[in-house]
C-alpha cells in the first residue's frame, strides 16, 4: 500500500499543479471585472484602477499567479475580493453543507444502487426483472434538478410534508438536519444509485454463468449464500469502481441541487463566485474540486484491491 | 431444495423491499411535523388587525452586503431600512421628503444652504445616542471615492459640512441642489465608531426598528427587535428571518411551500402568476425605466431620424401586456408620474406608428440593415428584446441578440463601451430628474453610454440639476423631456415597478422611492 501510494504522488503532484493553472486561467478569461462590481455604481475609471492596485490586479498574471500557489502551498488561500474575508473561512463556512449532502447523497448511492442491482441480478422473473430495469432506466434518464423539483412539489408544496429549502446543520439539531437533508440528498443521489444498480445486476449475470456458480449448485448451496458469497461478492469490484466515479458526479450534481434547495454549500458558493468575478475563491474551489477527485480515485483502487485478492496495487505482473 | 422453500427464499428480498419503503415512510412521516412546524405556514387568511408578536421569514436572491449599506447594493433591499434609518425619507404618494432622524429642515431660498435639526431621542443599537458627529462621518464616507456610495455625486455638491452642537447639522452647497433629499434617501446613518466593522458583518450597529443579530454569508441574516426603539411600541414583529435563496424556482418553491411569507426579486412572470393565487399579494416597490438606447457614434444611429423611426416602429403596449402581465406602462420620459414637472403628453411622444417608422427609414436611405443590440441575460430583457426584434423586423431591419452576465454588462458601462450600436437598459427610476441627470449613467450630459452630447443637452442638463424652486423645476424638466425625446438617444420603452409577493398573512410592508422596502412595521396577522 506504501509503495503504491508513494508511485502515485508525482502524478498527483503533476496533475495539481497543471490544475492550479488552469483553475487560475480559466476564471479570468470571463468577461466582466471584479474591480468594476466592487466600486459601486457606474464608477469612474480613477476608482476602478485604484481597487485593482489596492487588490493587485494590475500585476502582470504570471506573478499573481506565483502569488496565489506560493501562499496555498503555506497554507494561505488568499482572500476573498467580494466578501472581505479569507478563502478559507468562507470555505469553511459552507464545506459542512456539501459534505453533509455529498455524503447523504453516497448512503443513498450505496443503499439503492446495491439494493435495485442485487434484486435485478436475483429475481428471475422476468416481469421483475422488467419492472427494475425500466425503474433503473428512468431514473438514469431523468435529470437530479427535475427529480428534485418534483419531490418539492410533491412533498413541500402539496403536502408541506418536508421542507424545501435552507438546511439546518446535522451537527447542531440531528433530527431537523436529516428532514433538511432528505429531499435533496434523494434527488442527488437516484440517478448514480441507478446507474450503479445497472453495472451491479449486469455483473452479477455474468457472474451467475461462472463455473464457480454451478459448482456451488451442485454441491447443494441455497440460492441467498450463492448470490451473496459467490454473485455478489465477485460483482462488487465493479460496484465499488461505479461508486468512486459517481462521487464526481455527485459534487457536480450538487451544485445544481444545492440551487434548487436553496443550500449554502461550496456549489453555490462558486456560481456565486463566477457570477461575481470572485477569482480567489473560484481558483481554490476548482482546485479542491480536483483534489477530491483525484483522492476519490486513489481511494477506489484501494478499495477494488481489498475486495479483489487478484488485483494487487502497485504489482508488476 | 423444496418448491415452498425456493419460493419463501425468492420471496425474502420482496418483504425486505416493502419493509425497507414502509419504515421509511413512517420515520419520515414521524419527522416531518418537527421541521415544518419550525417555519412559519403562509395561511390564506386576509390581514387583520395589528397583531404584535411573531417571527416574519422572507428570501431574496442577493446575499446581504453589510459593507455596502451606502452603495445601496441589491443585496441590502430588506435589510437596511430595518437596521438604519436616514435623515429623511421621500414620500412616494407626494413626492416630498419626511423627517426621520432630521426633526426639522431650512433650506435656503436659494437651495444652497441646509439647516438641519437632529432628534435628541435616538440612539444606536449598542446604547449611543445618534450625534450630528455621525452625521458628518456618514456624509464624508459617501463623499469618499473609494466607499463607492450612492449619490456621491450630489454629496460632492457639499462645499461645507459642520456640526453646531450635538444635534444642528449645517450644510453648503457649491450650486442650488433641492435634490438632497435624494441623497438622504440612500445615506443610512451609520455609527462612526464600529463603522470599520460593518464589512465582516459584525457589530452592524444602527438606529432602526430592529438589530443585526446574526449574519451566515449565502444563507442568511437574522434581525431582532430593538427593544429600546423610541417608538418600539409600533414596532410588531419579534424577528425577521431574511433568507438568501439565489434560485428563481427555489424562490417559487419556498413562497408556494410557505417557508417564507414574502419574497423580493422574484422573476416578474413567477410574481404575478403567484400573487394572483388565493393567499398571496402583489407588493409593488421602486421602479425602473427600460430604454432601447444607441451609441451615436455608430452608424446607423448617428443619424437622429433612424433613432426616432425606430421608437416609432416599437410596440410599447404589447410589451406591457406579453412581457409585463399589464404591470407596466409604456413612457418616453424615465420618470415617474409622480415627479414634479411630469407630462404624459410627452410621456406618449412616440406611438406605435410602422408605416410611419418605415417612411423615415426610406428618407434615411436605410434598408435591410442588421445591428446587434446589447442586453442583460435575464427573462424580461430577452421577452422584451423579441418584441423588439419582430417589431423591427417589419420595417425592415433586424436586430441581433448579444446576451450578457450582469458583471459583464456593469463592466461596458463603467467603460463607457457597450460593445453593440444598441442597447437595452434597465435603469431605476426613483431619483428626482435633478439628482438622476447628474447620475444615471445614460443621461449624463457628458460621458453618457450613448456618448451623445451637445451644448443645449450640457445646458437643459444643468438647468434640471440646478432649478431652486418647483416652477423653475417644472418649466426645466419639460424643456429637457422634449429635447430628450426628439433626440432618442435613450428614450424608454417602458416604466415598471418592482413586484414582490407576500403572503396574505403578513402586512404592513412598504418601500422607498427608490424601491428599497420597508419592514419595520410589518406585522403577522394571528
Amino acid at each position: 500500500m506504501t509503495r503504491f501510494l508513494v508511485r502515485k504522488m508525482p502524478s498527483l503532484m503533476f496533475v495539481l499543479l497543471a490544475s492550479s493553472v488552469v483553475a487560475f486561467a480559466l476564471p479570468r478569461l470571463a468577461p466582466g471585472d471584479v474591480a468594476v462590481t466592487l466600486a459601486g455604481q457606474d464608477p469612474t475609471p480613477a476608482a476602478v484602477a485604484a481597487i485593482r492596485q489596492q487588490l493587485g490586479l494590475n500585476r502582470s498574471p504570471v506573478l499573481q499567479y506565483f502569488d496565489w500557489i506560493v501562499g496555498v502551498l503555506h497554507g494561505n488561500l488568499g482572500q476573498s475580493y467580494v466578501l472581505h474575508r479569507s478563502v478559507a473561512s468562507v470555505i469553511g463556512d459552507r464545506i459542512e453543507s456539501t459534505v453533509e449532502l455529498a455524503l447523504a447523497a453516497a448512503l443513498l448511492v450505496v443503499v439503492f444502487g446495491t439494493t435495485l442491482g442485487v434484486l435485478a441480478g436475483s429475481t428471475k422473473r422476468r416481469w421483475a426483472r422488467a419492472t427494475l430495469d425500466l425503474v433503473n432506466s428512468f431514473f438514469i434518464a431523468v435529470p437530479s434538478f427535475l427529480i428534485g423539483l418534483v419531490l418539492i412539489l410533491v412533498f413541500g408544496v402539496l403536502h408541506r410534508w418536508l421542507p424545501v429549502i435552507g438546511e439546518v446543520s446535522v451537527l447542531d439539531n440531528p433530527s431537523f438536519g436529516i428532514q433538511y437533508l432528505i429531499l435533496p440528498a434523494i434527488a442527488l443521489a437516484l440517478a448514480p444509485a441507478a446507474v450503479v444498480a445497472r453495472l451491479l445486476q449486469t455483473e452479477m449475470l455474468s457472474a451467475r454463468n461462472e463455473d464457480y456458480v454451478d459448482l456451488a449448485v451442485s454441491k447443494g448451496a441455497s440460492p441467498s449464500r450463492i448470490t451473496t458469497r459467490h454473485v455478489l461478492r465477485n460483482s462488487l469490484g465493479t460496484a465499488v469502481v461505479a461508486v468512486g466515479l459517481q462521487i464526481g458526479h455527485l459534487l457536480a450534481g450538487a451544485v445544481i441541487i444545492e440551487a434548487i434547495f436553496a443550500r449554502n454549500g461550496l456549489g453555490q458558493l462558486a456560481v456565486s463566485s463566477v457570477q461575481t468575478r470572485d477569482f480567489t475563491v473560484l481558483q481554490v474551489l476548482i482546485l479542491g474540486v480536483v483534489f477530491v477527485a483525484v483522492l476519490c480515485q486513489i481511494f477506489t483502487e484501494i478499495g477494488l484491491a481489498s475486495l479483489d485478492p487478484r488485483i494487487r496495487l502497485g504489482d508488476q505482473r | 431444495m423444496s418448491a415452498t422453500m425456493l419460493a419463501t427464499k425468492s420471496a425474502r428480498p420482496r418483504r425486505l423491499l416493502v419493509s425497507a419503503v414502509a419504515v421509511s415512510a413512517v420515520l419520515a412521516s414521524a419527522a416531518c411535523s418537527a421541521a415544518q412546524q419550525s417555519a412559519s405556514s403562509a395561511s390564506s387568511s386576509s390581514s387583520g388587525p395589528v397583531h404584535n408578536g411573531g417571527a416574519l421569514v422572507t428570501a431574496q436572491p442577493n446575499d446581504v452586503d453589510p459593507s455596502s449599506f451606502l452603495k445601496t447594493a441589491v443585496g441590502n433591499i430588506q435589510a437596511e431600512y430595518a437596521v438604519f434609518e436616514t435623515l429623511t425619507l421621500i414620500d412616494t404618494k407626494t413626492g416630498q421628503p419626511q423627517g426621520v432622524l432630521a426633526k426639522s429642515w431650512t433650506l435656503a431660498p436659494d437651495a444652497k444652504s441646509l439647516d438641519i435639526k437632529l432628534r435628541d431621542d435616538v440612539t444606536f443599537h449598542s446604547g449611543k445616542k445618534l450625534t450630528a458627529a455621525d452625521v458628518i462621518f456618514t456624509i464624508q464616507k459617501v463623499q469618499d471615492p473609494t466607499t463607492g456610495a450612492a449619490n456621491s455625486a450630489i454629496a460632492n455638491q457639499i462645499s461645507d459640512l459642520k456640526a453646531d452642537g450635538d444635534y444642528d447639522v449645517k450644510l453648503a452647497f457649491k450650486q442650488p441642489l433641492t435634490n438632497i433629499f435624494d441623497l438622504f434617501e440612500t445615506m443610512p446613518i451609520v455609527n462612526k465608531d464600529t463603522y470599520a466593522d460593518y464589512a465582516a458583518g459584525q457589530n452592524v450597529d444602527g438606529t432602526g426598528r430592529f438589530e443585526w443579530k446574526s449574519w451566515t454569508p449565502g444563507a442568511k441574516v437574522m434581525l431582532t427587535k430593538y427593544a429600546k426603539y423610541r417608538d418600539a411600541k409600533n414596532t410588531h414583529l419579534d424577528s425577521i428571518e431574511i433568507d438568501v435563496v439565489k434560485d428563481p424556482t427555489a424562490l417559487t418553491s419556498a413562497v408556494r411551500s410557505g417557508s417564507v411569507q414574502y419574497a423580493v426579486g422574484m422573476a416578474a412572470l413567477d410574481s404575478r402568476s403567484i400573487g394572483s393565487q388565493p393567499g398571496y399579494s402583489i407588493v409593488t416597490s421602486g421602479g425602473s425605466a427600460i430604454p432601447l438606447a444607441f451609441d451615436v457614434t455608430k452608424a446607423p444611429f448617428d443619424n437622429q431620424t433612424v433613432r426616432q423611426a425606430i421608437e416609432y416602429a416599437i410596440d410599447r403596449n404589447r410589451i406591457v401586456q406579453q412581457v409585463e402581465g399589464g404591470q407596466a406602462q409604456a413612457s418616453n420620459v424615465p420618470w415617474k408620474p409622480s415627479t414634479v414637472g411630469y407630462d404624459a403628453t410627452q410621456a406618449k411622444h412616440y406611438t406605435y406608428q410602422p408605416d410611419k417608422a418605415k417612411q423615415m427609414l426610406a428618407k434615411a436611405g436605410l434598408s435591410g440593415t442588421s445591428f446587434q443590440v446589447l442586453m442583460i441575460n435575464t427573462p424580461e430583457m430577452t421577452g422584451i428584446f423579441q418584441i423588439v426584434k419582430n417589431n423591427l423586423a417589419a420595417v425592415g431591419l433586424d436586430a441581433e441578440p448579444v446576451v450578457v452576465q450582469d458583471t459583464d454588462y456593469n463592466a461596458r458601462i463603467a467603460a463607457r463601451n457597450m460593445g453593440t450600436p444598441a442597447f437595452l437598459m434597465l435603469n431605476g427610476n426613483g431619483l428626482t430628474p435633478a439628482s438622476a441627470v447628474t447620475n444615471r449613467p445614460e443621461l449624463l450630459a457628458n460621458n453618457n453610454v450613448s456618448h451623445f452630447q451637445s451644448d443645449q443637452y450640457s445646458q437643459q442638463v444643468q438647468q434640471v440639476a440646478s432649478a431652486a424652486t418647483v416652477d423653475k423645476q417644472k418649466t426645466a424638466l419639460h424643456d429637457y423631456n422634449a429635447y430628450f425625446v426628439d433626440q432618442a438617444f435613450a428614450a424608454p420603452l417602458i416604466v415598471r415597478p418592482t413586484l414582490s409577493v407576500r403572503s396574505t398573512s403578513v402586512n404592513g410592508i412598504s418601500s422607498t422611492q427608490q424601491g428599497f422596502i420597508t419592514l419595520g412595521q410589518a406585522w403577522l396577522t394571528k
